[in-house]
């Protein structure tokens, strides 16, 4: 049977011809888009488009028994939060692995007065860290602990990537789409240490040499990958042929992130990085292919649905790796011709050039 | 001189808001109708396609003024409404009802123009997704091979792979249909 263009295109026209949209944008649509922006460019600025590798996956919903110290206030009330307090527990991080640290996160907002069940949001890294009532795969990574209307505490159980600085924008309001005039911004620094108020957040800049280790006890695991590959990194630039700067390799601590112009529109590959060898007790997913050591595999992890083009040094104590993030609504990542080549390349030149360190051997 | 850097950045913030707005505004008024009828196309839900065009816009209006290819915001945005159709893990579902799409059901074409018809919604329907975006593109749109793999972000080898492939799918399953 033949078909030819005007057929395809009556089945579509036929198909899809009576949908109607709306004439004008609407207003709640463009005030989500402006919220949206609103995290990203507070912290890095307009002028920067720094790519940042954050995710909030697998989070399980922890139940606190805390209740309102506030009772509910009197009609009429309006949503406002008067405090909004964030607390890491980082007293017990967990390591997962690749680069992502677990912690504890505690949202406790305080409003004012209430005239109405109001809609609590919190954005991580401009990625919406999804009420329990909302269907779907992320439904239980924040879970409001305390049905108080006045008090909102939950905690999160997020494992995040480890780095400098991440975004939280928390929010009350009745209106889900525009809680906006209620929300504020805090900048986490998951460095261990400290949250601080954005406007008191200062970069972290680049770590500088690592310490010389001794080469029988190194452990990637345990020290940051170094000067030596971002050298490496910036030598041989990105896939694609694009050139990377000082700016588009960022040392987190534990992994180096590298900002990939050509992934630039594709919201599912968020990053390259190297990283320490994967975590043994990270649980992977049946559907691992594991090659052999310096062969390239793909690996999902059962709980995050990361996707991870990797290849491994000789030495089996770093990698490179791709890391792509479903989050976007792609469950199908599709690396661009030549990424997994360029991995390859990468590691054979940063093999041929061995780590430079500073300081005594540890 | 710190806060001086700050306030630049503040004011350019500010500049980039309203711009972004007035860019978002421009391209829904252009485009609304064909995100939304993409992902339909994709979904076969149409609350679901709405909900999933509002959410591709808001996605790109979140990085518009950010895009590598500003003038491609349209592309950025056909390729999210594809990754958002995909992800939500309940288009077999929803595929299902648009095998049985209520618009051809009530078409006034003759009753074997609308089996046929019929026959090759569904056999579209079953299509890779990107493979339904290139012949969305192309055939719905009416996008030249180059710019539809503009929009796509792909070669126009690959554009033309993927149409040749969804074609042959959609001949052979109405060759087998018909025999």
């Amino acid at each position: 049977m033949t078909i030819d263009d005007s057929q395809i295109r009556e089945v579509l026209e036929n198909g899809l011809g009576s949908l109607q949209v709306p004439g004008g944008i609407p207003d709640s649509l463009l005030r989500r888009a402006k919220r949206r922006r609103i995290a990203t460019s507070l912290v890095s600025g307009a002028l920067a488009t720094t790519l940042f590798a954050g995710a909030v996956y697998g989070a399980s919903a922890l139940t606190n028994n805390e209740r309102a110290d506030i009772p509910p206030a009197q009609s009429p009330r309006i949503c406002a939060p008067e405090e909004v307090d964030i607390f890491t527990d980082i007293s017990d991080p967990v390591g997962t692995g690749a680069g992502h640290y677990g912690v504890l996160l505690e949202v406790r907002i305080t409003p004012q007065n209430m005239s109405c069940e109001p809609t609590l949001y919190i954005e991580l890294d401009d990625s919406p860290v999804l009420p329990p009532d909302h269907e779907g795969p992320d439904a239980d990574e924040f879970r409001r602990a305390d049905e108080n209307p006045c008090l909102r505490t939950g905690r999160a159980h997020g494992d995040f990537l480890y780095s400098d600085q991440h975004t939280i924008d928390v929010g009350t309001g009745c209106d889900p789409d525009d809680p906006s005039p209620h929300s504020t911004q805090v900048s986490l620094r998951f460095d261990g240490k400290t949250h601080e108020q954005i406007d008191d957040t200062e970069a972290k800049t680049a770590s500088e040499l690592p310490p010389c280790e001794d080469e029988n006890s190194k452990s990637y695991g345990q020290e940051p990958p170094g000067k030596w590959l971002k050298d490496v990194l910036l030598e041989l630039g990105a896939p694609g042929g694009y050139p990377l700067t000082e700016e588009d390799v960022r040392d987190t601590g534990t992994a180096l992130w590298i900002d990939i112009p050509e992934y630039d529109n594709d919201p599912t590959i968020y990053a390259t990085m190297v990283t320490p060898d994967i975590d043994p007790n990270v649980p992977r997913s049946t559907s691992e292919k594991e090659i052999g050591r310096r062969q390239s595999y793909t690996l999902y992890f059962d709980e995050t649905d990361y996707k991870m083009e990797t290849y491994r040094a000789v030495n089996d104590r770093w990698q490179l790796a791709l890391l792509g993030y479903p989050g976007a609504g792609n469950d199908e990542v599709l690396w661009p011709d030549g990424t997994v080549a360029w991995l390859k390349q990468a590691v054979d030149i940063a093999e041929e050039s061995p780590p430079q360190c500073e300081g005594p051997i540890t | 001189m710190e806060a001086h850097i700050r306030s630049a950045e503040r004011g350019w913030t500010q500049l980039l808001k309203s711009k972004a707005d007035a860019r978002l505004a421009d391209l829904y008024a252009v485009h609304a109708a064909s995100a939304a009828r993409l992902a339909f196309f994709l979904t076969g839900d149409r609350e679901e396609a709405q909900d999933i065009a509002q959410e591709a816009f808001v996605r790109v209006g979140g990085r518009l003024m950010t895009l590598r290819d500003p003038d491609n915001a349209a592309g950025y945005l056909y390729r999210t409404i594809t990754n958002l159709s995909r992800g939500h893990g309940r288009w077999l579902q929803r595929n299902k009802a648009a095998l049985h799409h209520p618009i051809l059901s009530q078409s006034h074409e003759a009753p074997q123009d609308l089996g046929t018809q019929h026959e090759m919604w569904q056999t579209l329907m079953k299509l890779p997704l990107r493979q339904r975006t290139a012949l969305f593109l192309r055939y719905y749109l009416d996008l030249s091979e180059a710019d539809s793999a503009r929009a796509l972000d792909c070669s126009v080898e690959a554009m033309k792979s993927l149409t040749h492939r969804a074609i042959e799918a959609l001949r052979k399953h109405m060759k087998g249909a018909s025999s």
